[in-house]
């Protein structure tokens, strides 16, 4: 199950990983830039997701980035996070250097045309829209967000806080960006699939030797305090029911505890033997949909409790109900719960990693957060974790001063 | 030295051929089973297939509670019972339904698929559907279903059933909120009895099995013997008719526009789904180049070819920002014209076919992908070698075979509208 690779560094920083994956006939190339939504200025939000989608709007010799890909039997996407901007292409692997040609192209500048920084904006705005405006509790995360963080810029979600930034964004603002974060000494690019491994660096030193390091911002971001007492919010929407969102501030994704967190969170929440399950959608049905999971950010992130109460059940008496499941889980999980939520880790970890793309996505994101040994890890993790551990982070994190509830209101 | 000039592409290699695998076929007590076999992988993917859709319900919903009530509890075991053993495993189950097809799918670590099975046909046979996890159940679907139809796409989805399908169709939209207060305890029993038990099983495998995993399920399940559902296409389907859905207050409006088109067996089929990729069926689209690329008006627009078993058809979707939607209906007309007045250019259609045949090896690389095409293979009676001649057939097309097809089988007249969005009326 180990993603073996083999790992390289350009002069200009980048960092070249490849698996060899001789049972398929595609190859995957994943490009992840160290940049995301919390290096974002607090005036101009939603840029790292504007600029992705201006990364297809054509780069200095190459007018289009989809069509070259296409015509060669590829395709591609991406995807932004608060933490990271990540492009992937999967093709045949015989058309590996069109991939390369495309990508470095792009990392070496963008065409920055007007027309496409306008459409984009149209875009980005339609998505908010289709997304975040007009869904059923689409806005929580608008509301959530700035609830847990005061001062971390994971206060605003990927999209953005606001319509108007988007609208207001400016071609210098995008130059600006561009080449404080997209230099290939911020970024890793992974490879895996059937390939030959000396071929695929000439490849690279071919097509990204030329392209200069940057200055990257060393990255200083404010650290989110600690909380002291609960916060509460409650909005009236139009939506058909009640709903609850309880988020508990917890470590970020590179601490070593973090397993065993993810693991209590999958105790209380993951599955139909889960304790809020159980207790609050099947043996009191206070709920008609209960589920707990948590962030996994690389800053200290979030521990989520979110629910929809059924019929006939009060905003209070489900808040209380929760929290008590939340006081009781202290000091009382079982070797047997235990054990039944690190098989399901077992399995998501190995269907996690079939595909040529998983694995080349999986190295990538490991290698961002400080070695792409840790993907091959991360099963020890979870079945290194202790009752023990897991009792101690519920006793640091599920705190009633740690907890910030937003109460969502069903418009009578 | 040579200068690198990085306005040329670099030389490519272009698909040739698609091999097809068939999987591994077992027929044990009357059970079919296939698989891809993967050994080492430590994981397996079973799907269990019964031909217990929702077209043969008797009272809208049955089929779906039935999926929804099948792991909540049996003669013996209680529904947390039940669920505690699945989680000890580390599986994970879905069991779903849509018109056609009745399935339970599975992830298991391979060394707890054995245990698994054990539950999973004890579950099949002895669901006792108690009536207060009914009653929880109906209640929390109830509750999700409120929250679907506040979505436009969901309200555009349901009148579009009904727009294109003729009255009576299996295919038009049957479940209400009323139904789920008009559905019985009995009726699910009764579904469960008379078509989930009765109908008999297929077995899907892909992943890290053994020979005795296949024994074990043909000891545990019951084959379908005969396939009992035939294609039929014997309705025709509406044309040209247009519905609007009135949403107050919504930012954008969906939009979905299509209508009959013939199944996988049709000689035109495979040109279809080539004109359908030119339209909107990947990323350089027409509609995706213009009314997202040129106009912004929304995130995303596509089209799709659904080839089903009661019936096949084309369709256009969509959500875009409420003040540009009937300018969006405009522009779908206009590039559904374009392509009847004017052939597709040679280097379009050249990229076109190479994006389809680098789609579809990506169909068949890997075993999960392979038993998704296999599936089909199976249910629509497929010749085996259906994939290597779609193949054949997409890369003879030319300029005049699309034009003709567009012509033939894409003329806006003939397409059924629905929208769904604070909008008063739109014209085609």
């Amino acid at each position: 199950m180990k993603v073996d690779y083999e790992r390289f560094t350009l002069d200009n920083g980048l960092k070249i990983l490849i698996h060899k994956d001789q049972d398929t006939d595609l190859v995957a190339v994943n490009t992840l830039y160290n940049v995301g939504a919390r290096d974002e200025d607090a005036s101009r939000t939603g840029f790292a997701h504007l600029f992705e989608h201006l990364m297809f709007g054509g780069s200095r010799n190459i007018p289009d980035f989809d069509t070259p890909l296409q015509k060669v039997g590829g395709d591609n996407n991406a995807f932004t996070s608060n933490d990271i901007t990540n492009y992937y292409v999967t093709l045949p692997a015989a058309n590996l250097e069109t991939a390369l040609w495309l990508e470095s192209d792009r990392m070496n500048e963008l065409a920055f045309t007007p027309k496409s920084l306008e459409v984009q904006q149209s875009v980005v705005i339609e998505e908010f829209r289709q997304r975040y405006l007009n869904q059923p509790y689409g806005d929580v995360w608008l509301l959530l967000r700035p609830l847990v963080y005061k001062t971390h810029p994971y206060m605003w979600p990927t999209i953005g806080k606001e319509i108007s930034h988007i609208e207001d964004a400016t071609m210098d603002d995008v130059k600006a960006f561009f080449y404080s974060h997209y230099r290939p000494n911020n970024a890793v690019i992974t490879i895996a699939g059937n390939v030959d491994v000396d071929a695929t660096m000439k490849l690279i030193h071919k097509w990204y030797d030329d392209i200069p390091a940057g200055d990257i911002p060393i990255r200083s971001l404010p650290v989110e305090p600690v909380q002291t007492e609960i916060r509460e919010e409650s909005v009236e929407r139009e939506v058909p029911t009640d709903a609850l969102y309880l988020v508990y501030k917890m470590e970020g994704r590179t601490d070593d505890s973090y397993f065993a967190t993810d693991l209590l969170s999958d105790v209380l929440g993951r599955g139909e033997s889960s304790r809020l399950f159980r207790s609050l959608v099947k043996d009191n049905p206070m709920f008609a949909q209960l589920d707990c999971f948590v962030s996994a950010d690389l800053d200290p992130g979030m521990f989520i409790v979110s629910g929809k109460l059924a019929d006939g059940t009060g905003m209070d008496e489900a808040v209380a109900a929760v929290q008590e499941e939340l006081t009781k889980v202290h000091g009382s999980v079982t070797e047997q719960e235990l054990s039944k939520v690190v098989n399901k880790a077992e399995s998501t970890v190995r269907f996690g990693l079939m595909s040529v793309l998983d694995k080349a996505m999986g190295l990538a994101i490991a290698e961002n957060m400080g070695s792409a040994d840790l993907l091959n890890e991360e099963l020890d993790m979870y079945q290194k974790v202790t009752v023990d551990e897991v009792h101690a982070r519920a006793a640091e994190v599920l705190q009633p001063h740690n907890a910030c509830v937003l109460k969502y209101h069903a418009k009578r | 030295m040579t200068v690198l000039e990085r306005t040329i592409a670099p030389p490519f290699k272009t698909i040739d051929q698609i091999s097809w695998i068939s999987p591994e076929h077992y027929e044990v007590e009357g059970l079919d089973v296939y698989g891809y076999r993967s050994p080492g992988d430590g994981v397996v993917k079973a799907e269990l297939v019964v031909e217990a859709g929702s077209a043969g319900e008797e009272q809208a919903l049955s089929a779906k509670m039935t999926s929804a009530l099948l792991l909540a509890g049996t003669d013996k075991y209680s529904a947390h019972e039940i669920a505690e053993k699945i989680d000890a495993l580390g599986a994970f189950i879905e069991v779903s339904q849509n018109k056609d097809f009745f399935t339970i799918q599975l992830y298991s670590l391979s060394r707890n698929f054995s245990e698994l099975l054990n539950i999973i046909a004890h579950v099949v046979d002895h669901a006792s559907f108690p009536p207060r996890e009914f009653d929880i159940i109906r209640n929390n679907e109830k509750m999700k279903f409120k929250v679907q139809l506040e979505k436009v796409d969901v309200l555009a989805r349901r009148a579009f059933a009904n727009t294109l399908f003729p009255e009576g169709h299996p295919y038009t939209t049957k479940v209400h909120l009323e139904s789920f207060d008009a559905l019985s305890n009995s009726d699910v029993r009764h579904f469960h009895e008379t078509r989930v038990k009765q109908m008999g099983w297929t077995v899907f495998l892909a992943g890290d099995y053994s020979d005795q995993d296949v024994q074990h399920l043909g000891a545990l399940f019951t084959g379908s013997g005969e396939r009992n559902a035939k294609v039929t296409s014997d309705q025709t389907l509406n044309s040209g008719r247009i519905t609007v859905v009135e949403k107050t207050g919504a930012v954008q409006s969906a939009i979905r526009m299509g209508k009959e088109m013939p199944g996988r067996l049709h000689s035109d089929y495979a040109g279809l789904q080539v004109a359908n990729t030119i339209i909107g069926g990947y990323f350089g689209s027409r509609l995706m180049n213009n009314i997202r690329e040129d106009k912004g008006y929304t995130y995303g627009i596509g089209s799709r070819i659904y080839a089903q078993t009661h019936g096949s058809y084309f369709m256009i979707g969509t959500e875009v920002g409420t003040d540009v939607t009937q300018a969006a209906i405009d522009e779908i007309v206009k590039e559904l014209k374009q392509l009847i007045d004017v052939e597709v250019g040679a280097g379009e259609l050249e990229v076109v076919k190479n994006y389809m045949n680098g789609q579809l090896l990506k169909a068949t690389d890997g075993i999960f992908a392979r038993m998704e095409l296999y599936k089909q293979v199976h249910y629509f009676d497929l010749p085996d070698s259906y994939f290597e001649d779609f193949f054949s057939k997409v890369n003879e097309c030319n300029p005049q075979i699309i034009n003709k097809l567009c012509a033939d089988y894409f003329q806006p007249s003939d397409m059924c509208v629905v929208v769904a969005g604070d909008i008063g009326s739109v014209s085609i």
